[in-house]
């Protein structure tokens, strides 16, 4: 008997929705036993660090042109690559034609495109070939002779258009042409040794927008076109001279350079400076392709130690906001940022993996109000519980920052209501 | 034999035991559970769930009275009473804009009693004493420092059991003295639990409660008709050690904050409780009883984070009848009952005490001529709670099935 009980007892047991509801009690009914306080206040430290150099053998374009900034200086950039031919046989009866370059869009582009370019093509005259390392970095520079190459004057269309084509003087044109028909050039090696390498560069009075061309065969190339008679007509050839991909280190980089920035941005001579906002007119800075990024510490997150209770983070957003007037449709702002962990003499150590991004958020922006929003809960509670050093950072700075040379003016701390600020939300589950 | 059957009841009690621990997790489902211990339990063992939970001053021999420990000392001579109970509820809560049913079957309770020496008698019982079965979702609250809110959902679970040892003993034919001595022990888990943003949270609170409690029960006859009774229950403070595992995810990595770190909670302390009660017979055939307790909650000077604990007076009221209980024809041995109960609560919620009533109706079913076993069904009608903007009405119905039997020891069987 008391074993059937038991049965049925335990039959009711296993009913596992027995606590399952859809109720809602009165609004007042009971309060929630966890206090949750959202936080503005923890100290957000802001700087503006430089990187001594970024590799760029690895940018995924080219880009070359030049234009003043206010507050940057005078950003140039310039692209120095090796060609190798796609063939090294030419009829002996064909005549050279001409040697053009044809550069294909890649429709990046940074200022002004209304006003002209000019691109210099220049014959480098060492082996493009990295001095230490296995990298160029957008510091570094080769030589070159002074004569051009090439010329060309252009209204850039890089959205619109498709390439630009250069004519490269006949003089070059010829003499590739008759090493290669003559076979005094039959491999990569010998065509190497002959023709290191192309530079293109802005005019030095350029003052424009930095363009982005394709590193790609398909779009950028030279090509050699010649003739040959036949017994009817007269047939035209050519042969593609491509961009060299193949070797090891890459020969390929470009060179970015900012001259002359405003004063603060001078004092960035080593990468282990922080230029702190509050000496910086209360602003950080980003330049992409120059390596300026900013820097933002929280030096007295223990400092919710001090709160009463036992508590936890639960939610973590840092907000920054671009100042304004300091971008326009030249000057763009994007949508994302990279944020990277760098340690206490900004040596980069991490991508934050959990929350990889500044995002834009532009919900606002009718009144003026757009900010970056980073998600850091993880990275705060690392911090929190000492898993991490309290002295590591976090930058900021373009995903592509060695292709891109897009620039950013945020609002740093002690920039009254603009100011940078990290909102916390701590949650307290036992009072005492 | 009778070896045999203290081994079953042995057994019995350790599953009831274990079978009971491994209940408290599902018993009620009354929102108010969410205060204190849970709703304490009213339902008694045998006939007594069906008048009314009336039963102090009523004077019954062969049926278990866990309401009063005196009357233990009635129990027959070779008489070994015991009572088996489950219960099925079904609740309907509603507030101003909602209504929800739920259904549960439980263990009750497990008892049993029998005689000691000439006019000394004995028994323990084991009740569910209080039941925690809530889950309250989308409770809002602000998060401090800005204007935004978050929505958590706390559920709790759990309950306490009292295990009672009750001694009765019959001073002169008429005065009878009782002496329980309960032990009380159960956990209460409570969870809490929310999402926030790109965080989720949820902490567990098991907090186990033990304690003892002492209580005495008194039992009068005025005359053959009249029974007066009267009982106290010492008032006592539960200890608690809470166990607490409080785990978050940040971005969907997940944290353990807390895993089982122990903490204090204040002891929960019930109050002294003084019962009175008294049964008239104005015919053989009808028995009225009528109780009034009263809980002093207020000197426990204990309140929760919305509620308040004050001084609750019951008032129970039962009527039974039965033909003859010795007749031969067994129609005329089925006992009736009636009964009402009325509470006026122990809790007040923003002021608003929680009272609540319950009819009971029930019938009594003799098995066999030799014993006085009865298979007692109790029906119940209960309300609980007022549809205010705060507090939430349950309607509830009880059913609960008794098996009050009794074995005749030490005698031997007849054969004929």
């Amino acid at each position: 008997m008391i074993g059937g009980l038991l049965t049925i007892v335990a039959i009711s047991c296993s009913d596992e929705v027995y606590n399952d509801s859809d109720f809602v009690a009165g609004e007042t009914f009971t309060d929630s036993n966890i206090r949750l306080i959202l936080i503005d206040t923890l100290t957000v430290s802001t700087s503006t660090m430089k990187f001594d150099s970024l590799a760029t053998s690895e940018s995924t374009r080219i880009l070359t042109g030049r234009y003043i900034d206010d507050v940057f200086g005078t950003v140039t950039t310039s692209s120095y690559m090796q060609f190798l031919p796609d063939s090294y046989t030419i009829d002996s009866e064909a005549v050279f034609d001409s040697l053009v370059m044809v550069l294909g869009y890649d429709q990046y582009y940074y200022n002004d495109t209304l006003q002209k370019n000019t691109i210099h093509i220049k014959k480098i005259t060492e082996n493009l070939r990295p001095d230490s390392d296995d990298y160029f970095y957008n510091t570094s520079s080769i030589s070159y002779d002074e004569e051009d190459l090439g010329f060309y004057e252009y209204n850039p269309r890089p959205l619109a258009g498709d390439s630009i084509t250069i004519k490269l003087i006949d003089d070059f044109g010829s003499d590739v042409f008759s090493k290669l028909q003559e076979k005094d050039i039959v491999n990569s090696d010998e065509y190497r040794d002959y023709f290191k390498g192309i530079g293109l560069l802005p005019d030095e009075t350029d003052n424009g927008s930095i363009i982005g061309f394709s590193k790609s065969s398909e779009n950028t190339y030279m090509r050699l076109y010649y003739s040959t008679d036949t017994e009817f007509e007269l047939e035209q050839e050519y042969i593609d001279i491509q961009i060299d991909a193949t070797t090891t280190p890459i020969p390929f980089f470009n060179s970015i350079t900012a001259e002359n920035p405003i004063t603060p941005l001078q004092t960035l001579t080593d990468s282990k400076v922080n230029l702190a906002s509050s000496e910086s007119d209360n602003q950080s800075y980003i330049h992409s392709g120059v390596g300026i990024a900013m820097r933002v510490q929280f030096p007295s997150i223990t400092s919710l130690y001090d709160i009463p209770g036992s508590g936890t983070i639960l939610d973590g957003t840092l907000k920054i906001k671009p100042v304004a007037q300091s971008y326009n449709d030249n000057l763009k702002l994007r949508d994302t940022l990279a944020v990277y962990v760098v340690d206490q003499n900004n040596d980069l150590t991490e991508t934050l993996t959990s929350t990889s991004y500044a995002i834009l958020n532009r919900d606002n922006q009718e009144f003026n109000d757009i900010y970056y929003e980073i998600s850091l809960s993880y990275y705060l509670e690392e911090l929190y519980l000492k898993d991490r050093d309290l002295d590591d950072a976090l930058i900021l700075l373009p995903v592509d920052y060695n292709s891109t040379v897009d620039r950013f003016i945020m609002s740093g701390n002690g920039n009254g209501e603009n100011e940078t600020i990290l909102e916390l939300t701590y949650g307290i589950y036992d009072e005492d | 034999m009778k070896i045999n059957q203290i081994i079953y009841l042995t057994i019995g009690t350790l599953f009831a035991i274990q079978q009971t621990s491994a209940q408290s997790e599902a018993l009620t489902s009354s929102p108010y559970s969410l205060y204190g211990l849970g709703v304490i339990n009213q339902t008694s063992i045998g006939k007594f769930n069906s008048l009314g939970y009336s039963g102090i001053g009523i004077k019954s021999p062969y049926e278990l009275n866990n309401l009063n420990p005196a009357n233990y000392a009635l129990i027959p001579q070779n008489s070994f009473l015991y009572d088996i109970g489950v219960t099925g509820e079904f609740n309907n809560y509603s507030n101003t804009s909602d209504t929800e049913g739920k259904s549960n079957v439980n263990f009750s309770n497990i008892a049993f009693g029998f005689r000691l020496a000439e006019n000394l008698g004995a028994g323990i019982t084991m009740v569910p004493y209080s039941d925690v079965g809530y889950s309250l979702l989308g409770v809002s609250s602000n998060i401090e420092g800005s204007t935004d809110t978050f929505e958590s959902n706390v559920t709790g679970l759990g309950g306490l059991n009292d295990i009672r040892l009750n001694v009765g003993y019959a001073l002169t034919p008429k005065l009878r003295l009782g002496l329980s001595a309960s032990f009380l022990f159960g956990n209460i888990e409570e969870t809490e639990s929310f999402i926030y943003n790109a965080s989720a949270f949820e902490s567990v609170e098991k907090t186990n409660y033990s304690g003892a409690r002492l209580g005495f029960g008194l039992q009068y006859d005025v005359n053959d008709k009249i029974t007066i009774g009267s009982t106290v229950q010492l008032p006592t403070s539960l200890g608690g050690n809470l166990k607490r595992s409080v785990d978050k995810s940040l971005s969907g990595i997940e944290i353990s904050v807390e895993d089982d770190t122990s903490d204090t909670v204040s002891d929960f302390k019930l109050p002294l409780e003084l019962g009175f009660g008294m049964s008239i017979k104005p015919i053989e055939e009808l028995t009225f009883s009528a109780d009034y307790k009263k809980n002093f909650w207020t000197d426990t000077d204990q309140s929760e984070n919305i509620g308040s604990y004050e001084d609750q007076d019951i008032y129970a009221f039962g009527l039974e009848y039965i033909q003859d209980p010795t007749s031969y024809k067994y129609g005329q041995r089925i006992a009736y009952r009636l009964g009402y109960n009325y509470d006026n609560g122990y809790l007040a919620i923003s002021d608003e005490k929680v009272e609540g009533y319950n009819f009971t109706a029930g019938i009594g079913i003799p098995t066999s001529r030799g014993t006085h076993s009865m298979i007692n069904l109790s029906y119940s009608y209960g309300s609980k709670g007022l549809l205010q903007n705060v507090l939430v009405k349950e309607n509830y119905h009880l059913l609960t099935l008794n098996l009050s039997l009794e074995d005749i020891w030490f005698v031997k069987k007849k054969v004929y």
